[in-house]
């Protein structure tokens, strides 16, 4: 199991994290808290996914809730890397695709519509 | 047995081979139509694995290469690009050409092969080139073991599944290897990041699963699970064919699953735009359900056409030779023949039984005769759909941007004459492209848009059918037809002739005003080949064209070879047969209307002088006409001559015989029949002594 880490970069007006390591159940707490931390100061915040080993359901769930946090605050909250073959079988089978977002945030803006962009 | 086998999966294999064709243009035309792209990696995974089955070691190894990219563009992992639909029309091609030699047994060059095999590589993402597997995980192919059913499974894991360690994801994964499987998230649990606990389990899932391995085999995923999660298990298609019921709307099924009662079904449904939108905008259907519905139905709508599809091929149809189907038309057309014999023969003994019987015979043999028609009647749409290559290539060809349309496809036709139309239409086409339509810069200058189009439709029309073929294109040069005309003394220079007849001297041997021979056309043969071909199939073509604006060429076609409704003649005791296609009206001749005319085969008809034939002299029939004799007026190219004869005996259903070989070359006449009292009748080819007379006119 590999180590979840997460580094920072940029400010609070558009702060990147780059994720590494496995975004597994195993590591939910500490992916959990370092979305947290990084969402207290930021306004807007970019995950990069490039260097992430593995994903599973918690980890997308993850995902979702951090979307809809930033939703509520009116921050802005934008996943990169998601395209990957391996990240969009699990999204396949997971069933996270789809055509129309959820109803929290503005536009019916989604992360997962139209598969992983 | 071997063979017939092999044999069988050729014809299929010939089918997919066009399946494959139209599936690829239309493809190029709508890039990213999934269902499209469905339909290519079908007949390609079809061809491969009948072919692995019936020995064509080759064609499956081949196609199953070029099928592996296909699922890679199924799966979005690579764009369809023109270079894409080239490699793989080329790749179709290929396999066409393995086809047709395994046949004749001489190998098809392996090396072309090999080419497009490297080509269509280096269209594959760089990454892992060889490791890719096709056909992925939820999509796999299974072997059905019974009745196809598709369930619409509810799992809602206990929040804390995580900490039995178990993943939900593994549970779903275990479905689809029972069959096709769409899961949807159903997400709206998740709450913000802040009230987030990281070890629950907040999403719980639709999953529609098509599967033969029956419900227990479903809970059998879930049986470690079942005290903590909550499993609901529904057939929702239970594979029975009740076309009323066609597949379910997105409203019945939300409000079947209770998502939404059926009072805010109809409300929704009254403000009458899309159910989905306005379930989900008016706050009564979460998108999640709405989202989880939609994929129901789409997958209940794909296996049920999947299952007609199968069924149309196997238990709907089957396959008959061809010469088997003519010959029952031969049959047919005999009976209807000793049919006709019978009437007559029941109406001169008077006897009333006789006459009841043979009323209804008369009544069974004309089913008989129009179901056995029936059957060889062929949609010409197989044909329209290889024009669409033969467009798209001659247009990259020739450096034109040509789209082609197509309109009655569904129109059918006798199987021979659709066969026996394919190679003038080709020609046709080709002329519209080569000489019609103008290259993109002259279309712009002349305030067209780039791309010229050509159309081609098809229409019933009494009992023929009419194609024609129309282009945008610059049209005909009528002072140009003439002057080449004039020069190849077809027509007089100070001949005074209408548009029509103009246009009708491009039918004429050797014409050709193209400055520059092209590949394509301009060889000056061709129109006079498509002329010959049309008017053996009794039709005829007609051209209508306006100079910058483009130009249709219609050719009427007779619905049938082997039943015509004709008009029955006699000269003297002989009787003839003329097709009543082509016959406009009878007048009366009267022997001072002859003698008036000095000579002149000429009538006045209603004011117009229409040239007549007198059918006596020209079949050299002795003795006297009649004082009163019939002119026939047909019209052929609209062009009218009249045919005189002795007598109108009316209409007649006339089966056609061919002549024997050794009246194969006498003029003017195109068959026989045979009539109710067992005599011969000759079927007069208009069109040729039509011809035989201008030509005696000229001399």
């Amino acid at each position: 199991m590999e180590e979840f880490t997460a580094d920072r970069t940029g400010g609070p007006e558009n702060l990147v994290m780059q994720l590494s390591g496995s975004m597994t159940i195993h590591n939910a707490v500490e992916i959990r808290d370092a979305l947290l931390e990084a969402f207290k100061e930021a306004t807007k915040l970019t995950c990069d996914l490039e260097k992430v080993s593995d994903i599973d359901l918690a980890g997308l769930q993850l995902l979702c809730a951090t979307h809809r946090s930033s939703c509520v605050s009116g921050k802005q909250f934008d996943v990169v890397g998601l395209d990957r073959e391996d990240f969009s079988k699990v999204l396949e089978c997971a069933g996270f695709a789809r055509h129309i977002g959820c109803m929290q945030n503005e536009n019916n803006r989604c992360i997962w519509v139209g598969g992983a962009q | 047995m071997i063979d017939a086998h092999r044999q069988a999966f050729k014809e299929e294999a010939y089918e997919l081979v066009a399946e494959l064709e139209t599936s690829l243009l239309a493809l190029e035309e709508v890039p990213d139509d999934k269902e499209t792209i469905g339909r290519v990696f079908r007949a390609m995974h079809t061809i491969k694995g009948s072919g692995a089955m019936f020995g064509f070691e080759d064609i499956a190894a081949f196609t199953h290469e070029v099928e592996t990219v296909f699922d890679l563009v199924r799966n979005d992992k690579i764009p369809v690009t023109k270079q894409l639909i080239n490699l793989t029309l080329s790749a179709r091609d290929q396999i066409k050409a393995m086809l047709d030699s395994s046949d004749s047994g001489s190998p098809v060059d392996d090396s072309a092969a090999a080419a497009l095999i490297l080509e269509l590589k280096k269209l594959l993402p760089q990454t892992g080139e060889d490791d890719f597997t096709p056909v992925s995980a939820t999509k796999a192919p299974f072997q059905p073991q019974g009745n196809l059913l598709t369930y619409r499974i509810r799992f809602k894991p206990a929040p804390d599944i995580f900490m039995s360690g178990t993943d939900p994801l593994k549970l779903i994964a275990e479905l689809s290897d029972l069959g096709a499987c769409r899961p949807i998230a159903q997400l709206s649990g998740i709450p913000v990041l802040e009230e987030f606990q990281p070890e629950s389990c907040y999403v719980h899932w639709d999953i529609i699963l098509t599967t033969a391995r029956g419900k227990d085999a479903i809970e059998d995923v879930f049986i470690f699970v079942a005290d903590d999660c909550e499993v609901v298990c529904d057939v929702i298609d239970d594979g029975s064919i009740e076309t009323e019921g066609d597949y379910k709307k997105l409203g019945e099924i939300l409000v079947e699953r209770g998502d939404i009662s059926r009072e805010d079904m109809d409300k929704v449904l009254s403000m009458q735009k899309r159910f989905g939108e306005l379930a989900v905008a008016t706050g009564l259907a979460k998108p999640d359900d709405v989202q989880s519905a939609l994929v129901e139905q789409q997958c209940v709508k794909e296996v049920r056409q999947e299952r007609q599809v199968q069924q149309a091929d196997s238990g709907t149809s089957i396959r008959v030779p061809a010469d088997k189907l003519d010959a029952l038309v031969n049959l047919v057309g005999e009976l209807v023949t000793v049919q006709a014999r019978l009437s007559q023969t029941a109406m001169s003994k008077r006897d009333a039984e006789l006459v009841n019987i043979a009323e209804e015979v008369e009544r069974l043999s004309a089913e008989l005769r129009d179901n056995a028609l029936n059957i060889r009647m062929l949609p010409i749409g197989t044909t329209f759909s290889k024009f669409k290559r033969l467009v798209r290539d001659l247009s990259n060809e020739l450096g034109k941007e040509i789209e082609m349309t197509t309109e009655g496809a569904e129109t059918e036709l006798d199987k021979t004459v659709i066969e026996r139309l394919n190679d003038p239409l080709v020609h046709l086409i080709r002329n519209s492209i080569d000489h019609g339509i103008e290259s993109p810069a002259e279309r712009i200058s002349a305030g067209k848009p780039s791309q010229g189009t050509v159309h081609l439709a098809a229409v019933h029309s009494g009992d023929s059918v009419l194609i024609s073929i129309t282009d945008d294109g610059a049209g005909l040069d009528r002072d140009a037809i003439r002057a080449k005309a004039v020069e190849k003394g077809l027509i007089q220079a100070t001949a005074e002739l209408s548009d029509k007849e103009i246009y009708a001297q491009i039918f004429a041997p050797g014409f050709s005003t193209a400055k520059q021979i092209t590949s394509v056309s301009g060889r000056g043969v061709g129109m006079d080949v498509v002329k010959r071909a049309i008017d053996a199939l009794r039709g005829t073509i007609d051209i209508n064209s306006t100079r910058g604006v483009g130009t249709t060429i219609t050719v009427k076609i007779p619905l049938t070879l082997a039943i015509i409704e004709s008009l029955l003649v006699k000269i003297g005791a002989d009787c003839f047969v003329l097709p009543l296609s082509l016959v406009n009206e009878c007048v009366e001749l009267t022997r001072e209307q002859v003698e008036d005319s000095h000579g002149r085969n000429l009538a006045n008809v209603r004011g117009h002088l229409i040239p007549y034939v007198p059918l006596r002299e020209q079949f050299g029939i002795t003795g006297t006409p009649p004082a009163i004799q019939q002119i026939v007026i047909t019209e052929v190219n609209g062009l009218r001559v009249g045919f005189v004869v002795d007598n109108v005996i009316g209409e007649h259903q006339t089966v056609i015989k061919s002549l024997g070989r050794a009246y194969k070359n006498v003029e003017g006449v195109s068959g026989a029949t045979i009539l109710g009292d067992g005599s011969v009748a000759l079927i007069l080819d208009i069109p040729h002594l039509m011809r035989g007379a201008e030509m005696s006119e000229r001399a």
